[in-house]
């Protein structure tokens, strides 16, 4: 039977872990929310983030933290070439999108394993072990675990106050509503589009560097990843952003007390079971307004 | 082409096939039989993908469940070896009969997501499974033959015997159903069409053929693990085969695999391990973006130019997004 101090550290992991997740999910909820694109590469930015991040700390010795953005910066170009290139020319056949964007998850996927090879990677910095003791050190947090959700809320702010305050912001939300009254009304969509697309990609990968921080990556890990976000977006209701940041921290939490109860190899099927249950008995999410 | 060239040339490719094992070394036979389960597989995609319209990225979950059946029960000596390929087939299609109601209610990307994650639900069990399959460590099936002339023609037999199926359930009432479906869901129901019960049907069928290579595959094999039979790589195969040769046609999903496994192992074994991702992948975007009938569809002159190939092409056209030119 788990203590209280106990049951305060798993509490305390699974906000960690869930905060994290709840930035992956807004750019989903970004990439959704737009486009209505089911985008199943969304596991495999994360890779790019990760290992990028990894790549950047073991060859030019960048800080994890810095490397930020440099990830975000990047990928917010390659996300722009994607949709603009790739999905774009097929938006008009949805099962092509769907089709496409898990060719891409395919692509990525294949070349991680060409140039890093089926092997754990992580990123161990000299502050990776730095932590506060509470409750004669029965809880213990992790500095770091606890700058990455201080990181993963400003850029919840971040893209809160870009979406609702910002004309570009603005002109998502139109085109989320209606496309073609956007274009009407002089948006160029395929450029808004775009931005968008490129922004949920960025947000994700940044995710991945501030998670190969914490626990260690392969490059086949990237489809958990992709049913974890869908899980906290569709938990959350599809397009809603603090859809996304509530569903975040709950499935984290979630996640961590259920594997008081099971082993930690079965986390996933945590994850699967609530997004089944999610999509048969609420398919509206429980912040969303829109039905599946 | 008349019917009597059709025969014909049906008799010569038969004839071919029958006459293989006389002619090609081993390792072309081994090649033979794999592209042998994923012509299979690939039309068992094709009539859930391409006549019914629902994409589905985990077909592999059904592919391993009939692998381990198979293995389960050979291994405790419960069935003998041909019936232990049906035993898996029908206890794939079983399985996907009691989970199916909640997925076929699901569309598009939802069901594709649903049935991802039912594939790596499996995976995960299978892989960390040990309590009474103890299937964490691999497991042994008995070995049947050694001479593989044997699985060559019981594999040629299974896939003659599907294509004749999938051929038949194509034009039965069934597949005039399935089509309905994909077209209009509304006009279908309205034409009396019970629209679960096609999807049911449709979902069960697409299950028991990969779960008939699998226990097939286990057989051949004769030692499977979790990370083989659960592979998803098996899915994405099927996928990009079936897409390749052209969605909602017969000869569309032979054609794809037997060019995508070829082009596959050559990119396997001349460049890396995982050339064959690449591969697949940049085939189905190339495919997606040019050629949205496949193979089949570029013979009937289907092509699409996306926007930024026609402003390559000329700037004074207009700019208009993938549009299909017929």
């Amino acid at each position: 039977m788990p203590t209280l101090a106990g049951f305060i550290q798993t509490l305390s992991t699974g906000i960690f872990q869930g905060g994290v997740y709840a930035i992956m999910a807004l750019g989903l909820a970004i990439i959704f929310g737009v486009m209505h694109i089911i985008n199943f590469a969304h596991g495999e930015f994360l890779l790019i983030g990760a290992y990028l991040t990894y790549w950047l700390f073991h060859a030019l010795h960048v800080d994890p933290f810095l490397s930020i953005l440099l990830t975000f910066g990047l990928v917010f170009v390659f996300g722009q070439i994607i949709q603009r290139y790739l999905l774009d020319p097929v938006r008009h056949d949805h099962s092509f999108v769907l089709v496409m964007t898990y060719a891409l998850s395919i692509f990525i996927v294949g070349l991680m394993f060409i140039f890093f090879k089926s092997e754990l990677r992580s990123v161990v910095t000299v502050y990776s072990l730095w932590s506060l003791d509470f409750m004669d050190a029965d809880v213990i947090l992790n500095l770091q675990d606890m700058a990455v959700l201080v990181m993963a809320g400003i850029f919840f702010v971040l893209v809160h106050l870009f979406m609702k305050r910002t004309w570009i912001g603005k002109c998502m939300s139109v085109c989320a509503q209606d496309e073609e009254a956007a274009q009407l009304m002089g948006i160029d969509t395929r450029l808004v589009s775009s931005l968008a697309f490129g922004l949920g990609s960025a947000l994700t990968s940044v995710t991945g560097s501030l998670m190969i921080t914490s626990q260690v990556f392969h490059p086949g890990m990237g489809g958990i990843q992709t049913l974890k976000a869908f899980t906290i977006v569709i938990l959350g209701g599809m397009g809603s952003l603090w859809g996304a940041a509530v569903g975040g921290i709950l499935v984290g939490i979630i996640e961590a007390v259920g594997t008081l109860f099971m082993p930690g190899i079965y986390k996933p099927i945590i994850g699967f079971s609530i997004l089944l249950l999610v999509l048969l008995f609420r398919p509206s999410g429980l912040f969303g307004k829109a039905s599946v | 082409m008349s019917k009597k060239a059709k025969l014909a040339l049906m008799g010569a490719v038969l004839a071919v096939l029958v006459a293989a094992p006389l002619m090609l070394p081993g390792y072309m036979l081994h090649s033979m039989i794999l592209v042998g389960s994923f012509v299979v597989m690939a039309s068992s995609w094709n009539l859930l993908g391409g006549y019914v319209g629902l994409i589905s990225f985990g077909q592999v979950a059904f592919y391993g469940l009939g692998a381990y059946t198979a293995a389960f029960l050979s291994v405790h000596g419960l069935i003998a070896f041909p019936f232990t390929l049906l035993a898996g087939a029908l206890f794939a299609a079983l399985f996907a009969g009691i989970i199916g109601y909640p997925f076929i209610r699901l569309r598009g990307g939802y069901f594709a997501l649903g049935m991802l994650g039912l594939a790596e639900i499996l995976y995960v069990y299978f892989y960390n499974e040990d309590f009474w399959l103890k299937s964490s460590r691999g497991m042994s099936l008995p070995i049947i033959t050694n001479n593989i002339c044997l699985f060559y023609y019981t594999m040629l037999g299974l896939t003659l015997t599907s294509l004749a199926a999938f051929q038949w359930i194509i034009r039965s009432r069934l597949g005039a159903g399935f089509v309905a479906l994909r077209e209009n869901e509304d006009a279908a129901r309205m034409c009396g069409i019970h629209i679960n019960r096609y999807l049911m049907y449709a979902f069960i069928i697409s299950s028991f053929f990969p779960g008939l290579m699998g226990a097939f595959y286990a057989h051949y094999v004769v030692y499977i693990e979790a990370s083989d039979v659960f592979n998803i790589v098996i899915s994405e195969a099927m996928l990009v085969m079936a897409i390749f040769g052209g969605l909602g046609t017969f000869l569309g999903p032979i054609v794809g695999a037997v060019f995508i496994y070829t082009l596959g192992e050559i990119a396997r074994s001349t460049w890396s391990a995982y050339g064959h991702l690449i591969v697949y992948s940049i085939v189905v975007m190339i495919v997606c973006l040019f050629f949205p009938g496949g193979v089949m569809g570029l013979l009937r002159g289907e092509v699409r130019v996306p926007w930024w190939f026609q402003g390559l092409r000329s700037t004074k056209r207009q700019r208009n997004s993938g549009t299909i030119l017929m």
